[in-house]
């Protein structure tokens, strides 16, 4: 019995082993999952880099170029906005491209997310902490992303928080004070 | 029982005697002649009733004349079929506790929608050409939010008012070059506004060959506020030049900056108000006469005069070459883009309204300079001051530019930057920018010169636009920017 025991002993210690062998040493958990996530990162900074290159390039010279070339009959007006609005149909298909590829590297995110959600227990606590990091990059890139993202006549408006209708609360004094003192400063 | 008897006055200035009767003692008592005129406390109350007096004469009749000049400002023009412009003027209870518009049954009953089958009133056009008036009554009904869009085909890109202006190039048969306009069927039917939409030159000044300069309308863009009313003045750009000029008070202004010189009077045919002052407008930038006065703020919504006369209005770009710029000008968005009212903007990655404001600086009737009202006297103010749900409800005005280089003047009472950017896309703009605000600043002057540098006669795009305003620019310089136009003669 005792031989009996003692082998069985031996077979769940090798098991055990195994197990980490296979697990600890071998291929991580969510790997091929990090692996997609990794792959989406990269080509949405790719994708957001080569939008703000392309909002940032000038077309000042083309549009030097499209005015002294102008046909009669053709204004400034019209051959300014020519020029731009080729530049804003560019922009915009390249953030177009970055839309996309946000939205796949969103749902690889989440993929990770719920992989880790899966695989976390006492044997993995690494996996929680590892999303965290993952995350700051992240966070790094919706900032790069969302000021890409915005057009650029609300850059204006970025850093501003939306307005309600308390910002247009009558006081009466205030107003008072404000219009007096503005008309005898405007004279 | 006493009585008395008073007798008259013997002395000049002190007593009386009273006697007093009916009674054994017989005595005198000496008082105060109060009657007599050469008392000193009679002279003084009647000093004081003199003062009180004069005071009265002095202060308030000035008042009262400005009160009843206001009242002639301030009263709609279009009174009798509408109480837009001041609608405080007809009825003080149209504003709630807090200040903002109450709309009441009673008013929004004299209002009704022209149906879409019916004729709308385009009698006495005087448009070179007109389309299909089912397509464009789909087409208004649809941008003034009446009625869906007509589905995803594309099929109302094709039928959007802007499609006016394709055959701009293109003969009208008498005179080339003339702008195709389109009369904007009246979204009311009663009351009925006269000649609501049907743009009009009969009456402006004109080129040397009497073609049209400039094309004027009012229209009724709200359904929301039946009674707000906008006047429009479309300028023949390619007849006609404009130049921005700088308000007195404004920074970089110079002496000439701020009035149109005595050289120039000949060639003047309307000035309007500009965008906002400097110290409400942020980081906008403006460029007078290839001056920068303060950097341009990229994507700003932006009116450019360019070196060529043409006028744009766009969101203004670091790569638009400076020595092409002659005269710019700038403030917060585009309130129409692509031919579409702006209704939402991003502000900081949240969706927001687009109407434009400045906390309770909107007003829709402000006190005339220089005079202290009635109302004033006694801690409130004579006007009103917009907030509330509806404080963007104020008198307003923008610019919008068509696809053949026109540019639109719109001035409405009573009205929303929506609203306004409504009437602006009827009247064909792809684009439109905010301009300046307020009774007192909303102004669109039309000048007919005698030929001599002096003006036959000067008339007001609104009738309820302030007379005051037209005494501006040419007789004396203003505080606030504005745009002179001239025209071209070549």
């Amino acid at each position: 019995m005792k031989l009996h025991r003692a082998a069985l002993d031996l077979l769940c210690l090798a098991v055990i082993v195994f197990a980490n062998q296979s697990l600890c040493h071998g291929q991580s958990p969510c790997a091929a999952e990090m692996e997609e996530w990794r792959n989406a990162f990269a080509q949405l900074q790719e994708a957001i880099g080569e939008t703000e290159q392309l909002k940032e390039s000038s077309v000042a010279q083309d549009i030097r170029e499209r005015v002294s070339r102008r046909q009669s009959g053709q204004s400034v007006a019209d051959s300014v906005r020519s020029v731009l609005e080729q530049k804003t149909i560019r922009v915009s298909e390249s953030q177009e491209r970055c839309w996309a590829l946000a939205e796949r590297e969103k749902l690889a995110f989440q993929e990770i997310k719920k992989c880790a959600t899966a695989s976390a227990n006492r044997r993995y606590p690494s996996v929680n902490q590892h999303l965290k990091e993952l995350g700051r990059e992240r966070d790094k890139a919706i900032r790069d992303l969302k000021y890409v993202m915005t057009q650029e006549a609300y850059i204006q408006y970025l850093n501003q928080r939306p307005l309600t209708q308390d910002d247009y609360s009558f006081n009466q004094k205030a107003y008072s004070n404000s219009w007096y003192s503005s008309f005898k400063a405007s004279r | 029982m006493s009585t008395f008897f008073i007798e008259e006055c013997e002395e000049p200035f002190l007593v009386r005697r009273v006697r007093l009767e009916g009674s054994d003692d017989r005595g005198e008592m000496i008082a105060r002649c109060m009657n007599h005129p050469d008392n000193p406390k009679r002279r003084l109350a009647w000093s004081a009733w003199s003062i009180v007096l004069c005071s009265f004469l002095l202060i308030a009749t000035p008042a009262m004349a400005a009160s009843n000049h206001r009242d002639g400002e301030f009263a709609p023009f279009w009174e009798s079929i509408l109480w837009g412009g001041n609608p405080a003027a007809n009825d003080s209870q149209s504003f709630g506790n807090n200040g903002g518009f109450v709309a009441r049954d009673s008013i929004f009953k004299t209002y009704q929608l022209a149906s879409s089958d019916s004729e709308s009133t385009v009698a006495g056009d005087s448009s070179p050409q007109q389309t299909d008036p089912a397509v464009w009554k789909h087409s208004i009904r649809e941008i003034l939010g009446l009625q869906p869009p007509l589905g995803s085909s594309g099929e109302d890109d094709d039928k959007s008012p802007d499609k006016s202006t394709a055959a701009d190039n293109q003969d009208n048969g008498t005179v080339k070059d003339l702008p195709i306009l389109e009369n904007i069927p009246p979204l009311y039917a009663t009351p009925p506004l006269p000649q609501e939409g049907v743009w009009e030159s009969a009456g402006l000044p004109t080129d040397k060959n009497g073609n049209p300069l400039m094309y004027r309308t009012s229209y009724r863009p709200s359904e929301r506020y039946p009674n707000a009313i906008v006047h429009m003045l479309l300028f023949d750009m390619k007849r006609v030049s404009m130049s921005l000029y700088l308000g007195s008070s404004e920074p970089g202004a110079t002496a000439s900056s701020s009035i149109v010189q005595p050289e120039d009077r000949h060639k003047l045919v309307a000035i309007t108000n500009a965008l906002w002052k400097q110290k409400h407008s942020g980081q906008a930038g403006t460029i007078l006469a290839s001056r920068v006065i303060k950097n341009l703020f990229p994507g700003m919504a932006t009116l450019v005069i360019y070196q060529d006369s043409s006028v744009d209005i766009v969101e203004w770009s670091p790569d638009i070459p400076l020595e092409l710029v002659n005269d710019a000008k700038q403030l917060r968005h585009l309130i129409v883009k692509d031919g579409k009212v702006v209704s939402t903007i991003p502000v900081n990655g949240h969706s927001s309204d687009s109407e434009i404001g400045l906390g309770y600086l909107l007003s829709e009737s402000e006190p005339m300079p220089g005079y202290q009202y009635w109302g004033g006297w006694w801690g409130q103010p004579s006007y009103n001051t917009t907030s509330g749900p509806d404080w963007f409800i104020a008198t307003r005005s923008a610019f919008g530019i068509r696809n053949d280089g026109n540019l639109v003047f719109a001035a409405g009472h009573h009205i929303s930057t929506k609203d306004l950017a409504k009437a602006l896309v009827l009247a064909g703009c792809q684009r439109a920018v905010h301009g300046d605000a307020n009774p007192h600043n909303v102004v669109g002057n039309i000048y007919f010169s005698d030929g001599n540098g002096r003006f036959a006669k000067k008339e007001k795009l609104s009738p309820d636009q302030k007379t005051y305003t037209l005494d501006r620019y040419v007789d004396r310089s203003y505080t606030s920017d504005f745009y002179a136009f001239f025209r071209r003669d070549n």
